[in-house]
């Protein structure tokens, strides 16, 4: 069952032409893979499928429904209850601890402060992170703090997860924990997870592999 | 030139006989335990055949590298147990202190098919996708592989092995398919 | 190439938000001419003159005016100490790549001063032309005054312009000091310690004796006592604001139930000194403006009317300490923009996981009234101390209570609005574009 679809999508930030007519569907639990050399648009195309930006032409749908045509409003309600996000370098907010970074978005949600540090915990102890709970994103290593930022991502159980190179600054044995641990999680959750990245080991992670060449999807791989 | 790039597969040329002897310098063993410790230590290497242990052994021992310590009894038939000589020794430790030649290594079905593919239908771009799928399939059975429960330290370093060298080749198709243009060029001209 | 070309040619180009910055240090400067300017002005008047002007008609009150206007010197040096920072942090960013050319850091940082130096020489010119202009026109237009004689004399003129100049380049050097650079662009700024706890005693000291006059103790030299308790509650309140806005900013932090307290109060301990300056500021114009409640409430006690002097007088005092809020203030919105700048890619990433914009105005907004609140409210206390017995009717006490909390709320709606007049800088530092790798 498709869960997420873009249908030929274009996008231009000023005389750059970034997405020309791409069209992709992802199904509900899978892995996917969005590869392509640097500048090929593969960043926005996943910002486009997780509604942070909206395409110039063509439609995005989620769960049957429209999203490219929603306000800012409620597009944030969506990316909030249905989507988590992971970027490269975590960006955790320095001044918190890892553990009120991850317990940020139930606040956001509106839990109340207990509640949600207990489940950030828990949740940093199924990242392996649990004994930095306490440090500030300045004292972790870079594989502590993508960890950490995975379990930002996923502490409200969302139906997508988007990772944008959550491994591009990371050794390979750092970077290969972040990614099992992150798609682990995704499985037992039943989250679909849509991975950035020009990393063909990443890419090897993947149940299926979308390749982004100049703006348009050259050939959907399975 | 294009000839010189069509350099011969290198196949790494491991030795079995400093296999084996890499393996004697912990103890004495006899053959069917260097063949079982061969295949359960290296995995990813091809499994290596009774027969050539044997005829490996007796050759090691003609040249003074190896010698005859005594026999075993386990249950089964009596077995020969060899152990290493002080040259044997030598020889190991002066193997190790080589290295492998960092080959020019070209992969030359995947450079001839894309060369001919140019000549023959004028692109190369269906091959190269077709060929990064299924490179990719296979890097993503490794991965798998390497995820399974249970799995080994050696085997997880060879299957890492492979997956490096097949990230390697992914990635000069990628090259390939932006210097493809260049390429068109040389073989029309 | 000489170091002078290459500061003249980086004077020219620039970004926008350079050439925003760059007026603003000559605004800051032209304000402090001015108030310099007045205070010399003042000086100068001969004679008694219409009671209408106030304690400026009083040879005897000249000097306070004076000195009033020296004071006005305060918030303006820390909205230039604020920009400075704000412009040396981006100028940083810029000049990374001067700095893999082989310019020293020091080097760099003398770049900046010159940079500064030249808007602020600028902004001196404009800010004395601007004052003696005017001066001209109120002396011969309104007051009929003779306009030959020279308002404010050339030698003092001259040199209260060297100083403001002289007072730009030096906070600009200053300023550089808490980033830490290399060829790279900016790593991190340096960490700084929580303000220290012991200045809180300055304060404390300082209402003692006025504490003791309220009780009603008996006091040796008691003018002389009162004084300096004064004194040493006004310096001890502006000496302690950073450590009052710490505690403020912890104690938010552990008991916030909401994430926008919680981002709000940790951005703020993490990063006192700025609130801290603004806050020391705001917070004496608070307590000056409670204590003024006083002695309103003591004039109307004892004669029941306001004459013109007084009602200037106490008229002009107000309109001091309002724009004195106002440009400490001011000095928080350049803050606020250096925070957004610094967390534009962090809130940017919020952002993309789903928090609204309205949350993350409302973290903005919070910072300026955890902030403000608690040193507003000690200021207001500290200033509604003294002359606390001075009244005959008890109920002429309740306009300086209510003067009290009138100039806390003053205060905290200052950094209130500061906090919000930065907020349409939020849709820049946020945007998607601020998400790709930099």
């Amino acid at each position: 069952m498709t869960l997420l679809e873009a249908r030929r999508i274009e996008k231009a930030f000023g005389r750059t032409r970034a997405l020309r007519g791409v069209s992709v569907a992802i199904g509900s639990g899978e892995i996917v893979a969005i590869t392509g050399p640097s500048g090929s648009g593969k960043s926005t195309l996943l910002h486009c499928l997780s509604g942070i930006m909206c395409p110039e032409t063509g439609e995005v749908h989620y769960d049957g429904r429209r999203i490219d045509t929603l306000d800012e409003a409620a597009r944030t309600r969506l990316r909030r209850e249905a989507f988590g996000v992971v970027f490269q370098f975590g960006r955790l907010v320095p001044e918190l601890t890892a553990a009120e970074n991850v317990a940020l978005p139930l606040l956001f949600g509106g839990n109340g402060r207990e509640e949600s540090a207990t489940v950030a915990r828990a949740w940093l102890e199924r990242m392996d992170a649990l004994d930095v709970a306490d440090a500030r994103p300045g004292e972790l290593s870079g594989g502590q703090l993508q960890r950490v930022a995975v379990a930002r991502a996923l502490v409200t159980g969302p139906k997508v997860v988007f990772a944008d190179e959550p491994t591009g600054a990371l050794d390979s044995v750092a970077g290969e924990r972040v990614l099992g641990l992150l798609l682990e999680a995704a499985r037992v959750n039943g989250s679909t997870v849509v991975i950035v990245t020009h990393d063909n080991r990443v890419a090897a992670h993947a149940d299926r592999e979308i390749v982004v060449r100049d703006g348009a999807a050259a050939g959907v791989v399975v | 030139m294009l000839d010189r790039l069509f350099i011969e597969c290198i196949f790494a040329c491991m030795s079995t006989g400093h296999i084996l002897l890499g393996l004697l310098t912990e103890r004495p063993k006899h053959g069917y335990e260097l063949k079982r410790e061969h295949d359960d230590r290296l995995p990813g290497v091809k499994p290596i055949a009774y027969g050539q242990v044997y005829a490996t052994l007796q050759r090691l021992e003609r040249d003074g590298k190896v010698a005859v310590s005594g026999t075993a009894k386990e249950g089964g038939p009596e077995r020969t147990v060899y152990e290493i000589t002080g040259d044997g020794a030598d020889e190991v430790h002066r193997w190790l202190a080589e290295i492998e030649p960092p080959a020019p290594y070209v992969s030359s079905a995947l450079f001839v098919r894309v060369v001919l593919a140019l000549i023959a239908e004028g692109t190369a771009d269906g091959y190269l996708l077709r060929q990064r799928a299924a490179h990719l399939e296979r890097m993503r059975e490794l991965t798998a592989r390497k995820n399974t429960a249970g799995i080994s330290a050696g085997e997880l370093l060879a299957t890492d092995y492979a997956l490096y060298h097949l990230d390697a080749d992914l990635r000069w198709l990628e090259t390939a398919r932006q210097r493809i243009d260049e390429l068109t060029q040389e073989i029309r001209t | 190439m000489t170091f002078f070309q290459v500061a003249g040619m980086l004077g020219r180009g620039g970004s926008r938000a350079e050439r925003a910055r760059a007026r603003l240090v000559a605004a800051g400067a032209a304000l402090a001419t001015c108030f310099l300017f007045g205070a010399a002005n003042v000086l100068t008047l001969n004679g008694q003159l219409d009671d209408r002007l106030g304690p400026i008609a009083n040879r005897g009150t000249r000097p306070g005016v004076a000195f009033a206007f020296g004071l006005m010197i305060l918030p303006v040096a820390a909205f230039l100490y604020q920009t400075g920072r704000l412009a040396s942090a981006d100028r940083e960013r810029r000049l990374a790549a001067l700095r893999l050319a082989g310019a020293t850091p020091g080097e760099v940082r003398l770049l900046g001063a010159l940079e500064t130096t030249r808007s602020a020489a600028l902004g001196t010119v404009c800010g004395a032309i601007a004052y003696v202009l005017l001066e001209w026109s109120i002396r011969g237009l309104l007051l009929h005054l003779p306009t030959t004689a020279a308002g404010v004399p050339p030698v003092p003129g001259l040199a209260a312009m060297a100083l403001v100049i002289a007072v730009a380049t030096v906070s600009g050097l200053l300023a550089g000091r808490h980033v830490v650079t290399s060829p790279l662009g900016v790593i991190r700024r340096a960490t700084r310690r929580p303000p220290g706890r012991y200045v809180l005693l300055v304060p404390v000291l300082g209402c003692i004796p006025m504490v003791a006059l309220v009780v009603g103790v008996q006091m040796p030299y008691r003018p002389f006592a009162i004084l300096l308790g004064a004194g040493l509650s006004a310096v001890g309140l502006m000496l302690s604001a950073s450590r009052l806005v710490w505690a403020s900013a912890r104690i938010a932090g552990r008991r916030a139930r909401s994430a926008e307290t919680l981002l709000a109060a940790r951005a703020l301990e993490a990063d006192t000194r700025p609130w801290g300056r603004t806050m020391s500021i705001l917070g004496l114009a608070v307590a000056i403006g409670s204590g003024t409640g006083w002695i309103q409430a003591g004039f109307m006690d004892a004669r029941h009317t306001l004459d013109p002097f007084w009602l200037t007088s106490f008229t002009l005092v107000d309109l001091a300490l309002l724009v004195g809020m106002a440009v400490a203030a001011a000095a928080l919105i350049t803050h606020q923009a250096e925070y957004l700048m610094e967390h534009g890619p962090v809130l940017a990433t919020l952002r993309a996981a789903g928090v609204a914009d309205g949350e993350l105005r409302r973290v903005l907004t919070r910072q300026g009234i955890i902030a403000a609140v608690l040193p507003c409210s000690v200021a207001a206390l500290i200033g509604l101390l003294p002359l606390a017995r001075a009244l005959h009717n008890e109920t002429w006490a309740l306009w300086p209570v209510t003067n009290a909390v009138l100039m806390a709320a003053l205060g905290v709606l200052a950094a209130t609005l500061a906090t919000k007049a930065s907020q349409h800088r939020l849709q820049r530092a946020v945007s998607p574009g601020r998400l790709r790798t930099e």
